[in-house]
């Protein structure tokens, strides 16, 4: 039976493709740098759609997230003087070291922008293509941020497209460190519930609602990138581990534009 | 309906499904309109084509979705094969039919996407994905596959009884 035949032969390439490829096969490059234009129309199209239809159903939120975000602006005004004084005395000390000929121990990096052009029908992961490929220098394994924060990685690139896994996905875990003290440091892996979820290395560690966690540096992704804010902190007896929720700083459902940082290995 | 037509609405359902539906999930839930077309197909054309428009329309996820080469592909086409088995052996003219086997349907997708995935990578507890995605999806499913049914088969059977009565 063909069906039989056909079943044998996809059970093996599903073996062979797991985990993912260093290069997409000329078919699916091909059907890939066919169908991303089509989908960025769309993709732009239904945005454009719920965005001005999204806010008519949710004014009442809308206006009580106006009075929030104008508390928040007067609160964050005084912040920015205080921060204007450090990045003066930042800058002169940059200056010092400078002269001092001290390496610097972290790089800028060089990104690409990226924007969606469609994301997974099936409820199982949270899955997005990008318009831009390997020809854009983009790689396997390469990181993906937007402004907010930490969105993913790259799992499969093709010429003019590429597949991006989120870090909210079970199949991703990202090593973190705690920003108000960068001696805690643990691990955090996504889920089906979309949510993040993880550990701490120390069981001593002190970790607060609100602490915010970045990228430490460890793992595929590089140093200093925000991942999200402590939500929730388990401890149960029976385990040694503390056990953390983390509330992702991206909000996954509304991506459209990211960023690709591109490595020079 | 020829090999072109389908083809086109596998390629218009696939575009759709993955860009402008994605705005509007419930409950963050997405109908999986890809299934429900690969059943509709297989109850009214039978195993082979059934069989057919699964393979080609999984593997169009697959390609740019997929983390595993030929999963949906795979399950797509037993789905379409298995359902368009009872082609010839139930009663096409109502919506019942077709709701009936996507509720069937939505379960085996799932069982076999949790199976191999559980095989493959890390261990998922059933009962969530069963509370977030499969129960929400099968009544999503079950009322749009209705709906789409009785379109399509208005569209195929109807018009042509009308005009021999006439």
């Amino acid at each position: 039976m063909i069906v039989t035949a056909v079943t044998i032969i996809l059970i093996i390439l599903m073996g062979i493709s797991l985990g993912g490829r260093m290069k997409v096969t000329a078919p699916e490059n091909m059907v890939g740098n066919m169908f991303t234009p089509i989908q960025k129309i769309f993709y732009k199209a239904g945005q454009g759609i719920e965005n001005t239809i999204g806010p008519i159903f949710r004014f009442r939120a809308i206006d009580k997230e106006n009075k929030k975000l104008r508390e928040e602006i007067e609160k964050l005004q005084k912040e920015v003087i205080q921060y204007k004084l450090t990045a003066d005395e930042l800058e002169e000390l940059r200056n010092l070291s400078g002269a001092l000929d001290y390496t610097r121990n972290y790089d800028y990096f060089k990104y690409t922008s990226a924007s969606v052009s469609a994301k997974d029908p099936g409820n199982w992961y949270n899955i997005f293509t990008i318009d831009k490929g390997s020809s854009d220098g983009i790689q396997k394994d390469s990181t993906v941020l937007n402004g907010s924060g930490l969105v993913g990685k790259v799992f499969e690139v093709g010429d003019h497209w590429a597949k991006v896994i989120t870090i909210i996905d079970n199949k991703s875990s990202v090593s973190f460190e705690i920003l108000r003290n960068n001696a805690y440091m643990g691990v955090i892996r996504g889920s089906v519930k979309a949510d993040l979820s993880g550990y701490l290395i120390d069981p001593q560690a002190e970790v607060l609602v609100g602490d915010k966690l970045i990228t430490s540096g460890l793992s595929t992704y590089p140093k200093g990138i925000l991942i999200g804010e402590v939500k929730e902190v388990v401890k149960k007896k029976d385990e040694l581990l503390k056990t953390i929720i983390v509330e992702p700083a991206v909000n996954f459902k509304k991506i459209d534009k990211v960023l690709v940082i591109l490595s020079d290995k | 309906m020829g090999i072109v037509s389908i083809l086109l609405v596998i390629i218009i359902n696939f575009i759709f499904q993955t860009t402008l539906f994605q705005h509007f999930r419930i409950f963050g839930v997405l109908p999986n309109t890809t299934l429900i077309i690969v059943i509709v197909f297989a109850i009214l054309w039978g195993r082979k084509r059934g069989a057919m428009v699964g393979f080609f329309s999984g593997a169009l996820q697959d390609i740019l979705f997929g983390t595993i080469l030929g999963l949906n592909a795979l399950i797509y086409m037993l789905l379409g094969f298995s359902v368009g088995s009872f082609e010839n052996k139930i009663f096409k003219d109502n919506a019942i039919t077709p709701i009936f086997f996507t509720v069937l349907g939505t379960i085996f997708y799932h069982l076999l996407y949790y199976l191999i995935i559980y095989a493959t990578q890390n261990k998922i507890d059933f009962a969530v994905i069963f509370g977030k995605i499969i129960a929400i999806e099968t009544v999503c499913n079950s009322i749009l596959s209705g709906f789409a049914y009785n379109k399509l088969f208005h569209y195929l059977y109807q018009s042509k009884i009308k005009i021999k009565i006439r």
